[in-house]
Order: C-alpha cells, then structure tokens, then sequence
C-alpha cells in the first residue's frame, strides 16, 4: 500500500481513520515546532495545531498539490499565528514579521533540565543566542531531518513567508552563526555518541 | 567539509528539538480523534470576507478594541451566512443573517479549545432562525465553531471552522 501524502489524502478522505492518522504522525513534530518557533505556549500551540488539523479534515477533498502537504500546513499554522497575535496586540495590525518579533511575549522556555546531556544543554544554549528569525529558519529546515516530513527549501521559504532566493545566503549565515556559538562554548567537533 | 559540518551540525540540532520539544501526546491524540468527531459530509462554504483581515477594516480599526464585533462571511454557491462575533461580559456571542432564508434547519459546532482538555469533542446543538434568516447564539465558550446548514433534498452545506475567542 502506498505511504505518499497523496494517497493518504486520499484514503482519509474516504474515511481511512488509520490513514488519517499517519499524517497526524507524520506532521505533528513540524508543525509543533513551528508554533514552538514563534514563542507560543504549550497552550496557544495545541490549539494553533488543533485548528490547523481541523483545517485539513474539512479540506481534504479540495487539496491542490499533497505533495507539498507539509507546506500548506505549515502555512494554516502560520496564518493561525498571525490571528493569535493580530488579537492579542491592541494597536498594531500587521503581518510584518519583524513587528511581530517585536510585539511577541517570549514563552517560557523548554524545561532544559530535561535536556540531559551536557552537550545538549550547551547546543542549545548557543541555539538560543541567535536571533529570532535565524532559530525560527533554522527550525523550519531541521524538523524531521532526514525523514520524509521534513520540508523542501521552497516549501520552508513559503512556511516562513520569504523570498526563496534568500533562503539559502540566509541559512549559510545563520548556520555560520551557531557553528560559532557552538565553539565559543567548547562543544567538541564530534558528538559523544548520545 | 563545510557542508558536512553543517549537515551534521542539523542533525544534531534535529534530535535536540525532538528531545526538548517533543510534541505533547496529548496534541497528537486530539488530532487523530478529531477524525470521527469533526468529519462532516458536507459541501464547504468558504470564508469570503473576514473584517480582522480587510486592510480598509484594519486602517480603521487600529486603536480599537479587540471586543468590537469580528464581521465573517461564508459562501457556498448561492448561500451566503453572514456572523458577527461580540464578547459580551457573560461568552461570546453570534449574530448572523442566512441568505437565501429557506434554510430548513441549521447546526452550531462548537470544540472547545484544545487545552481545555476535552480531546476531540465537539458539541452541536440546533440553532432558531427567524423569518428573515437571522439568527443568534449566546453563551458560546472559547473555541472554534462551525455552522451546518440542513436543506432538503440536497447535501447540507458547513461554514469553514472559525475561532471564536
């Protein structure tokens, strides 16, 4: 049986609840760290999430391209964003997304207690020292490394509402950035095997 | 080399995410639920109009309060459902006009927020409408909402989910 989004749209729309459920699976983590890439609470994320699945089950016969699945959820997600913000912030009604850098109320962050591994913490550290828009690139690009969720540079570039022209000079940079973060803090070349 | 660095640097910032972030079980049950509770066979009216997004509403807009009414419209062939939402002290409110107003029968969908802690569960109850195809909900909790419209001899027609907070 295929595993394509394609054909899973398909069987879902048909009312295939397994199927449904491989896309859940599938694109959650993405998703997820989307949400979690604009500060949002647990909270507001699960419902940006919510939202964006509810979305998809009302839309399923009327997908265009479901091989760029990830991006036209990706984008549900974002625009679900966008509300969250154009209701919470008074006076200011843009989608500009360095206003809404600005305007966003940091979450609190991930417990990092629960990172264990010293190199974990100290990646993560060094993560955390670059600017908004590099972690939120950087997160677009990295979820699902490697796995078939993960996103292509020219869906990654529409999820984060820029031009795809300057993704790549923009990635370079910002993985230019963490490497020297990474080394400012001792983190060995090698990772340690965990 | 470099780009061996980077990819392995990727990698590694991968696992991380997966390890620190890892997105709640919870999340994921409420959306596969969502497959038999939200799962309608129904043609879409889709959101036409929405004053939070119309850039002549927003100029004017700017400074107001986030209470005054949310104006949405759905459309679906020749049906047209027009809802305003308003937070008065005491839920939200719903006050909407059905074009044509022969509408047999109509349905509000309400799922609460996700963190509310009711995965997947979505309540529908049936809605009054006058002559003059209006109608009115109140008492809404948070959350998104859809409205179902049953007519005669034909499939029923279901705006597309908006939130409602």
């Amino acid at each position: 049986m295929e595993d394509d989004a394609a054909s899973l749209i398909r069987r879902a729309a048909d009312g295939d609840q397994s199927a449904w459920n491989t896309l859940v699976e599938r694109y959650s983590g993405l998703l997820w760290s989307i949400a979690r890439s604009y500060r949002l609470r647990d909270a507001d994320a699960a419902d940006v999430l919510q939202t964006a699945w509810m979305r998809l089950l009302e839309h399923l016969n009327r997908i265009e391209d479901p091989q760029r699945l990830g991006a036209w959820l990706a984008t549900v997600v974002r625009h679900e964003i966008h509300r969250l913000h154009r209701r919470s912030v008074r006076t200011v009604h843009t989608d500009n997304e360095a206003v809404l850098d600005a305007a966003s109320t940091p979450a609190p962050g991930p417990d990092v207690n629960a990172v264990i591994a010293d190199r974990d913490r100290l990646l993560w550290e060094a993560f955390a020292e670059l600017t908004e828009r590099c972690q939120r690139l950087l997160r677009m690009l990295v979820t699902g490394f490697g796995a078939q969720e993960a996103l292509s540079y020219r869906d990654a570039a529409v999820a984060l509402g820029i031009p795809m022209g300057s993704l790549g000079p923009t990635r370079m940079r910002c993985l230019s950035e963490l490497r020297h973060a990474v080394e400012r803090r001792g983190i060995s070349g090698e990772p340690d095997g965990s | 080399m470099d780009e061996d660095r980077d990819e392995q640097l990727l990698a590694e910032l991968s696992a991380l995410f997966r390890r620190a972030e890892p997105v709640p079980e919870s999340v994921v049950e409420t959306a596969k639920a969502g497959f038999v509770m939200h799962s309608l066979d129904a043609d879409l009216a889709l959101l036409t109009w929405d004053s939070a997004v119309d850039p002549s509403a927003a100029a004017m807009r700017a400074g107001e309060s986030p209470t005054e009414p949310h104006a949405l419209t759905f459309e679906c062939g020749d049906i047209a459902v027009e809802v305003e939402v308003t937070a008065p002290a005491r839920g939200w409110r719903l006050m909407g006009q059905l074009t044509p107003t022969q509408i047999v029968r109509l349905e509000l969908h309400h799922a609460p927020h996700a963190a509310a802690g009711q995965a997947g569960e979505v309540s529908v109850g049936t809605v009054e409408v006058d002559d003059l195809g209006r109608f009115a909900v109140t008492d809404l909790a948070p959350g998104l909402v859809r409205l179902v419209l049953h007519r005669p001899d034909a499939s029923p027609v279901a705006t597309e989910w908006f939130r409602v907070d």
